[in-house]
């Protein structure tokens, strides 16, 4: 979009700001992003002390729990969290991309607000509280699940329920953004010029509403990844996920620059999914629509 | 204590978060209480894990900067030289949150009118631990778990207690002084105290398990009859095995971790759950067949649930006490002397175990009419040829949480 910059000593239309305007956003980015980063950095790479006595984190240059964290134990675990995060992911795909669809198609404009707002509306209850209310929901010898038979409760499939629930409005959203803004005339068109209906929605509507589709997932995975209190409480703390070492680390074993670094391996794990959305997000830019 | 259910809001979350969390507890208890007096027990007190992760960023940073230099100096000098000095006028009590009768505060103002007295409260140890290690609280008061006296008063965070200002203190039973935490009580009283032990549903296990050996035997050949539990948490799950199998929870070898792993293992899947917030009310409902347990919530869960047996465990379990503490820079230890005299008064020890329910180590308490129901109840007043076989988890070093952190992991990685 920016790529067409004005020429030099054209007149650009585009108002002038005075740099330091931009002040209080990077005041804000430092202090709530650069830093705390920093501070997880310097314990990650600080190493904790041997004795209660006296400092409990001994700072310095320490590769010792970088190290630590390729143990097959928590590789394990992270690579069970990603395959879990991966699994959650599709299932909010294959749920939230029909509702996303039918919204933004099939529902009139004058209730396409309403829709929007009940599947916002989740969203002003505590995430808790509503994993909470799934647990209710799904116990087999609850008034719900227990009628239609259901015992899946402290399973593997309640943690998916959890995940694709706690998460649907955040790939929704996106989604739906891009469905709206679609140009819908090129899918009549290739309709008109012989199109089937599925290769019309592969050809246009795929292509044109992947950015969204791309960052819904993302927006989806990542957070999915570092979850924590759905396995815990649908999964019945059986299943380990890679946020739930950590918080053992900092709370059970006090062991907070193994913490970090447990924290920063799965960071840089999941800033390589960011930098692929990033490339195809440009890619998508130069060449698509 | 006489009824746990009413009111109680439960939720699940690990049991290191669980007191975390009891800010927001007070803040709902307080909201509640001016409604219609709704209650929440320390033990169950709302553990909401995902908010307990806001929580970690928000304490980061205050354990590193612990500066102790000062306080081993306070520590010796002050000792002994109270005697005879004027109370002063002000008493801060730095407390779990509903963990002290206010009545009792109320007895004790009565009896030392100049004193003023006031209660602020932590949700966890670690929360304790990061403000004494800091200094400059101001804190009297201080109740810290066994684990945490060795950690503190290493560190000459904590007043030597002067035992001429505690006459009182003959009053408790020689099994409850005099630990190995703390030997001859120089910093430390104990205030209650508990185990962990288990309980079953007799109409589906047939059995009578009696010990920790026993209870590990039936959960392969009941799990597909229902829903085990184990206590969420690192100490309780790798320290209760290690304790069940006749080794030291506290040892520094790897080796010993690894045999807990290894006997664990072949068991994992047999635990269905690993809960320890909202374990008790699904108990008490009859949703748990076999489970660990507080022995606080076991009176509870035993009361709730006629088909529930519970049991204090014969030979090796886990035993737990809250001590009362002086820190070292406490700026009114006269009157926290006076304060730690009166709660060991055998009443006023009594009302307490009334509000907590918790066991006190009070001799003369135990002998008062009041106590009957509790001197009856073989799950609370645990005999002495039980609770000598119980052992204390004090983890002493940070390779001590650290074994037993990674073994735990190995244990939860394990389907």
């Amino acid at each position: 979009m920016s790529a067409r910059r004005a020429v030099k000593g054209q007149r650009g239309f585009a108002p002038r700001y005075p740099a330091w305007l931009a002040s209080p956003l990077l005041g804000y980015y430092l202090l709530l992003f650069v830093a705390p980063l920093a501070i997880l950095v310097t314990f990650a790479f600080a190493r904790q002390s041997d004795s209660f006595a006296g400092d409990q984190i001994v700072y310095g240059f320490y590769t010792e729990q970088i190290s630590a964290v390729f143990d097959s134990l928590y590789l394990n675990v992270i690579g069970q969290t990603l395959l879990i995060a991966a699994g959650g992911t599709l299932a909010t795909v294959a749920v939230g991309f029909p509702l996303a669809y039918w919204m933004a198609r099939h529902v009139s404009s004058r209730r396409k607000t309403i829709v929007l707002l009940l599947v916002i509306i989740p969203f002003w209850t505590s995430f808790l509280i509503r994993t909470f209310a799934w647990k209710l929901i799904l116990d087999g010898n609850g008034g719900i699940a227990g009628f239609f038979g259901l015992d899946i409760l402290y399973t593997w499939k309640a943690v998916l329920i959890g995940l694709v629930y706690g998460y649907l409005p955040l790939f929704v959203l996106p989604v739906y953004a891009s469905l709206e803004r679609m140009d819908w005339s090129l899918v009549d068109g290739a309709k008109d010029l012989g199109a089937t209906p599925w290769k019309a929605f592969k050809e246009i509507t795929l292509p044109l509403t992947r950015p969204g589709l791309l960052s819904g997932t993302l927006l989806v995975f990542i957070p999915m990844c570092g979850e924590y209190v759905i396995p815990q409480m649908l999964g019945g703390g059986r299943f380990l996920f890679v946020g739930n070492v950590i918080q053992g680390q900092f709370i059970g074993a006090s062991n907070w620059p193994f913490g970090s670094a447990l924290s920063l391996v799965l960071m840089v794990v999941l800033a390589v999914f960011v930098v692929l959305y990033v490339v195809s997000a440009l890619k998508e830019e130069q060449y698509g629509a | 204590m006489d009824k746990p259910n009413q009111g109680e809001l439960r939720l699940l979350a690990p049991a290191e978060l669980k007191p975390r969390m009891d800010r927001l507890a007070r803040l709902a208890q307080k909201a509640a209480a001016d409604t219609e007096g709704v209650k929440l027990s320390r033990r169950h007190a709302l553990g909401l894990g995902g908010l307990g992760l806001l929580a970690l960023a928000g304490c980061g940073g205050s354990g590193s900067e612990a500066s102790s230099g000062g306080g081993a100096a306070a520590s010796s000098s002050a000792a002994g030289k109270l005697a005879g000095k004027p109370m002063e006028d002000r008493l801060l009590i730095y407390n779990f949150s509903d963990y002290l009768d206010p009545k009792t505060i109320k007895g004790f103002k009565k009896a030392n009118a100049a004193v003023t007295v006031k209660e602020t409260y932590y949700s966890s140890t670690d929360e304790l631990e990061a403000k004494i290690k800091a200094g400059g609280g101001n804190y009297d008061v201080i109740v810290p778990g066994q684990n945490s006296i060795a950690a503190l008063g290493q560190a000459g965070h904590l007043h030597e207690l002067d035992k001429k200002l505690l006459p009182n203190f003959a009053n408790l039973q020689p099994q409850w002084t005099n630990l190995d935490y703390d030997k001859g009580n120089t910093f430390s009283v104990v205030k209650n105290w508990g185990y962990t032990g288990f309980y079953y549903r007799h109409d589906v296990i047939t059995e009578k398990p009696t010990t920790w050996a026993e209870f590990f035997e039936l959960l392969p050949k009941y799990s597909s009859k229902g829903r085990t539990n184990m206590l969420e948490g690192t100490t309780l799950i790798i320290g209760g095995a290690m304790i069940a199998l006749g080794m030291d929870p506290d040892s520094e070898n790897q080796a010993d971790y690894d045999k807990a792993v290894k006997f664990l293992e072949p068991l994992a899947k047999h635990i269905k759950t690993l809960d320890a917030t909202t374990y008790s009310a699904d108990s008490e409902a009859g949703k748990i067949i076999l489970g660990q347990g507080w022995s606080g919530d076991i009176v509870n869960i035993v009361k709730a649930n006629e088909n529930v047996t519970g049991v204090a465990p014969d030979g090796p379990a886990e035993r737990w006490a809250d001590n009362w503490c002086i820190p070292a820079d406490a700026p009114h230890p006269v009157a926290a002397h006076a304060w730690l005299n009166h709660l060991m008064d055998p009443q006023v020890a009594l009302t307490e175990m009334e509000f907590t329910g918790y066991p006190t180590p009070n001799a003369k308490t135990w002998e008062l009419p009041g106590a009957k129901k509790f001197r009856d109840n073989e799950l609370i007043n645990v005999p002495e040829s039980k609770l000598g076989g119980y052992k204390f988890i004090i983890s002493p070093t940070p390779k001590v949480l650290n074994l037993r952190q990674q073994a735990y992991e190995k244990f939860r990685a394990t389907r």
